[in-house]
């Protein structure tokens, strides 16, 4: 059986609409063109409306908005979104890869007695039925979850799974719901960022280049190869967890499963292994290129293009070559 | 003030001392069980707590019979009460898990209920938001750090966008990451003392849901698919990357 | 019990330790186990032979309850030299039915259930803390510490039970340094085989079980044996000799193990199996005369740790759970008197002195230098005797009559005065 609608959620954050929404658009469509479902949206936030619009230039047929001050975390937002997801008649919800979608997802499974699966990686349908794969025990091993729910599915992806959705579509209509909250809901306020810590420079989720650098590189100052060579491509400087845990990188620069998940155009991993836990956060990258010493490190597997080499002479030889 | 705290504890295999079939993709596991990782966090906050202001701090664990364990170390680790909800297996749905570990905590005045981020072993990441929703209580995830003044928790989450700091007001449910403080190991007169601490354990029945249906575990081996080159001079190997991203765009 | 005082502690999980415990918990003395291994028995890879009459002693009903590998129907004494073996078998069917003689045990596993039995018995047992060193109160030992913060434990009495070269003896001033000439040093692996391969390669019936001690080669020549053990789907080999002599030639006995596993007399007994334990381990060979102090005021010293075993016939085990329970026994007297000081715990020593292990230790005493001053019975001897044996059973031609002249010949070879010396010296140590 053909779902109705496949309601996916959009975030807004703190320059428009997240990226990891218009992936979870892509993911939605999927779902929807597979069983002939209409494609709506709906946006949860405070001062939401830019991000709404952007949202709707995906090519969804309606953005349900709720935009109001107060909706800044899980108990309203997941409050907010069981109206519109009652009153859309949606029986499949998927909200974006990010620590808000985690948890609303979470939630609002809790309040509508809905099948969840959470950090998705990729979407099938089977006798009808979603079928979302995650992954398990650290990243070593995978697992199929069937979600037989009817008449509501809702599912959470792993950001970096699936292409960010263009905005360039035809816009549907923003249609704006009130929701009723009670004080109660609203004890946890938001008071800022620590500070040094607030998303300076490019976010990596955004940056089209990312060089990131691992134990490979043996000393923390050696991290200067990674950074002038970012430099000369124009791109963000990222992290491994072994690095960021011996305190060379600070740990929102970490990717991978415990860190942020990326999918630039290009990734070049200088010597990283590539360990489960580290490509989950970056094996969405359009190309990723990677430079190891020793041929059997896994990395090798994903890789778009390989150098089995010593980063240490490799890296100033690309540097100058691309500087020319 | 001293707080009523209780922490949600998971018992799980030691993923250090497993490893994958390569045949069937099956984990082998081959340690004893374990605390899960980010839960070790969360009872060191606790007795952290405890030891500051002054805390009962209880530890509820939902699993089979073996789970004691887990529960006796956080006991040794400085909890005060141990729960053990028995049933037979983890293999349940995170709403009827969450439910059983609601009810049990409904009533019991908790100020602060501690979970982890995720388990290690299935790492959904549910039980502590669906806790809090079955309980109507805030939920905050992802906490590095945490300032207690009375009522009133000051935390910091580790976010997309950095640092974030919030503030709430008691009763609410936290999720413990990693970082939030340095777990400590028990010691001999904190194991000798658990074996004195009360630990009940009570049997459930839970219904497996019918909605929802996880696989056996799997592995995909991906196949080099890229352009590898090996054994050419450093020189000559970047010059062939740097026209390979040119050829590609880019740069 | 005043404050949170402990009757006992003891220090150490092995034969000597838990029996140590078991007896004292059976009394109703409240006694602590502390072990730093994971697992009572963890440190104590590779496996050993246990004697059941004594075992049944200190571990009643071991044979029906614990896990056992192979009850030992057959003795060898062989010695190796570069290129040929031989020696004496002693395999009687008498030991292969109830009541058995001897099994061959995995350590790791019969530690742990012998454990279990004193902890069932009341006794609470620690695993996964090393203790670090001893409290003092006014000149008398009063408890043990982790080093750790919440690490220190009080107790009338502390058992010292931590084995070999005792660092926590050695802390108590019990012990001096001991002389590398009074530790033997011992590397042994556990190779696994299928229980076929096993029962066929050493000719036993299915599973039973032999012992093989070797000298000659299997230690260069040096004072020691090698020895090979059959358990069940695993054969414990190993080798060693005195540290003295092995600083000496400056032999290590990693090298001595391969070695032996290699002669062309040895290596098809393991040939195929996988190494899935390996260990080096000391043994004490201390000369009865010099027995460290075993007792002071609130501590005794137990098994290993005290030096209480019998080295050559390879009884440490049963003598150490002996030395266990004589000091239980103390301990309980002790307790009665409401008095832990030296002056009582001073029966302890007198129990010991009492018993078979100092019996059996004299003789050995007198043995082992004998041996020692004497290296070419382990080299020479054998060399000569497989060089006869070569002689006599080769045909060649040459008639039995020559033989016996060049046999002849080459025994006249050796000084006649070391011989006579050799033989008496022999009788001696029987005395
Ligand atoms: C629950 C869990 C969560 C985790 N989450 C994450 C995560 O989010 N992100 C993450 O990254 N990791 C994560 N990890 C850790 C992960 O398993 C790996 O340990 C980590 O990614 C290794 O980092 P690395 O590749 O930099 O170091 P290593 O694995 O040590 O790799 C170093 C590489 O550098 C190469 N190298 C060395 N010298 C040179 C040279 N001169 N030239 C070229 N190459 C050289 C070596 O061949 C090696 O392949 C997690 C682990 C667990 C258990
Ligand atoms: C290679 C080899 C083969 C042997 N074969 C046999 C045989 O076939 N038959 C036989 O009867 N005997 C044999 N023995 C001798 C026998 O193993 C010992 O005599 C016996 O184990 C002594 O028991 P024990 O309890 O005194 O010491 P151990 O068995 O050595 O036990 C000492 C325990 O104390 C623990 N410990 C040490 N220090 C500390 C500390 N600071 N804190 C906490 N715990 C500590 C150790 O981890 C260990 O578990 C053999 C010995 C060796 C080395
Ligand atoms: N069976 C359980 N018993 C008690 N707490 C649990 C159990 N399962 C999960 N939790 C808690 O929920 C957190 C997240 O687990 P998960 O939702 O499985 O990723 C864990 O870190 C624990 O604190």
């Amino acid at each position: 059986m053909g779902f109705k609608k496949v309601l996916v959620i959009g975030e807004a954050g703190p320059d428009g609409i997240r990226p990891e929404s218009l992936e979870a658009v892509t993911a939605a469509r999927e779902l929807a063109d597979a069983s002939g479902a209409e494609l709506a949206g709906a946006v949860i936030g405070a001062n939401a409306a830019g991000a709404a619009q952007t949202f709707a230039s995906t090519g969804l047929s309606t953005v349900y908005l709720a935009d109001d001050p107060r909706l800044t975390t899980d108990l309203p937002m997941t409050k907010a979104l069981a109206t519109i997801v009652e009153s859309s008649g949606a029986d499949v919800v998927i909200l974006a890869g990010t620590t808000t979608g985690r948890d609303v997802a979470a939630r609002l499974g809790a309040r509508l007695n809905a099948a969840v699966a959470s950090d998705v990686l990729a979407l099938d349908i089977a006798e009808g039925d979603v079928v979302a794969r995650r992954s398990i025990l650290g990243g070593k091993s995978l697992v199929a979850v069937t979600l037989k729910n009817d008449p509501l599915r809702i599912l959470s992806l792993r950001a970096g799974s699936w292409a960010k959705a263009d905005t360039n579509q035809p816009a549907g209509t923003v249609v704006s719901v009130t929701v009723e909250l009670a004080d109660s809901d609203t004890r946890v306020r938001i008071e800022g960022f620590a500070t040094g810590e607030e998303s300076g420079g490019v976010r990596l989720q955004d940056a089209d280049t990312i060089v990131a650098g691992g134990r490979g590189l043996k000393e923390p100052q050696n991290f200067a190869l990674v950074e002038t060579l970012a430099q000369t491509v124009g791109g963000a400087v990222a992290a491994s967890r072994a690095v960021v845990d011996a305190g060379w990188r600070p740990h929102h620069e970490q990717i991978g499963q415990t860190g942020q998940s990326v999918t630039p155009r290009l990734y070049i991993a200088v010597g990283i292994s590539g360990a489960v836990q580290h490509n989950v956060g970056m094996q969405g990258s359009e190309y990723i290129v990677a430079i190891n010493r020793d041929p059997d490190a896994p990395i090798f597997k994903i890789a778009s293009f390989g150098i089995v080499g010593d980063l240490f002479e490799v890296v100033p030889a690309l540097t100058a070559e691309l500087a020319k | 003030m001293t707080y009523q705290i209780a922490v949600l504890v998971k018992q799980v295999p030691d993923l250090n001392a497993m490893r994958i079939d390569s045949a069937t993709g099956k984990p082998i596991y081959g340690g004893q069980m374990v605390i899960s990782s980010y839960d070790d966090y969360a009872i060191e906050e606790a007795i952290k707590l405890k030891e500051a202001f002054g805390a009962e701090v209880t530890v509820i664990a939902a699993g089979p019979a073996v789970a004691k364990d887990a529960v006796s170390r956080a006991l040794a680790m400085g909890a005060d009460k141990g729960i053990l909800l028995e049933f037979a297996s983890n293999d349940v749905d995170t709403r009827v898990l969450a439910r059983v570990l609601a009810d049990q905590l409904a009533g019991g005045g908790f100020d602060l209920i501690l979970t982890g981020q995720s388990s290690d072993d299935i790492s959904t990441g549910q039980i502590g938001p669906q806790v809090a929703e079955y309980l109507g209580l805030p939920s905050v995830s992802s906490v590095i750090g945490l300032e207690a003044n009375g009522a009133t928790l000051s935390l910091v989450r580790d976010t997309e966008d950095g640092k974030q700091k919030v503030s709430v007001e008691t009763p609410v449910l936290i999720m413990a990451s990693s970082g939030l403080n340095e777990p400590r190991y028990p010691s001999l007169k904190g194991i000798m003392a658990a074996k004195k601490k009360p630990l009940d354990i009570s049997k459930v029945d839970v219904t497996a849901s019918q909605d929802i249906v996880w696989s056996e575990p799997f592995r995909e081996e991906r196949a080099a698919t890229g352009t590898i080159i090996a054994d050419i001079p450093p020189a000559e190997a970047a010059a062939q990357l740097a026209a390979w991203l040119r050829e590609k765009k880019l740069i | 019990m005043d404050d949170d005082r402990f009757d006992a502690i003891v220090v150490g999980a092995g034969p000597a330790g838990i029996t140590a415990a078991r007896e004292l918990a059976l009394a109703g003395l409240s006694v602590v186990v502390l072990e730093r291994g994971q697992f009572p028995g963890s440190k104590n890879v590779s496996g050993g032979i246990l004697y059941r009459q004594p075992t049944e002693q200190f571990a009643p009903g071991f044979e029906a309850e614990a896990p056992l590998e192979r009850p030992i129907i057959e003795q060898r004494y062989l010695a190796l030299t570069e290129d040929a073996m031989l020696g004496g078998i002693f395999r009687s069917m008498k030991f292969a039915q109830p009541p058995y003689n001897a099994y061959s045990v995995l350590r790791a596993e019969f530690d742990q259930w012998f454990a279990s039995t004193a902890e069932a018995a009341g006794a609470e047992i620690y695993p996964e803390f090393t203790i670090v060193d001893l409290i003092w109160e006014n000149g008398k030992v009063a408890g043990v510490t982790t080093g750790d913060t919440e690490g220190e434990l009080l107790a009338h009495c502390v058992i010292l039970a931590d084995g070999a070269n005792s660092l926590l003896a050695k802390a108590a001033g019990l012990h001096r340094e001991w002389q590398p000439s009074e530790q033997a040093l011992i590397a042994k692996e556990l190779i696994a085989l299928p229980a076929e391969k096993i029962d066929d390669r050493f000719a036993l019936p299915h599973g039973l079980g032999a012992a093989y001690e070797i000298f000659g080669e299997s230690t260069w020549g040096l004072l020691g044996y090698g020895f090979i053990y059959t358990n069940k789907e695993s054969v414990s080999i190993g080798t060693g000799a005195l540290l003295q002599d092995l600083i000496d030639s400056g032999r290590n006995v990693n090298d001595m193990l391969d070695r032996f596993k290699k002669h062309p007399a040895i290596a098809p007994l393991i040939a195929g199996g996988e190494t899935i334990e390996y260990a080096a381990h000391l043994i004490p060979e201390l000369n009865v005369d010099r027995l460290p102090q075993v007792y002071a005021d609130g501590v005794v010293v137990v098994g290993d740790a005290a030096g209480l075993l019998n080295p050559v016939n390879r009884e440490g085990a049963n003598l150490s759970m002996l030395s266990g329970k004589l000091a239980a026994e103390t301990i309980i007297e002790a307790k009665a008197k409401g008095d832990f000081s030296a002056r009582t715990l001073a029966a302890y020593r007198q129990r010991l002195d009492q018993s078979i292990i100092l019996d059996d230790m004299k003789k050995v005493s007198k043995m082992t230098p004998f041996a020692h001053d004497r290296p070419h019975l382990l080299s020479e001897y054998p060399r000569l005797a497989a060089d006869v044996a070569l002689e006599y059973l080769t045909v060649d031609g040459i008639s039995k009559k020559e033989k016996q002249k060049k046999i002849a010949a080459m025994v006249k070879g050796l000084p006649k005065r070391r011989l006579i010396g050799d033989a008496l010296g022999a009788l001696k140590t029987q005395r």
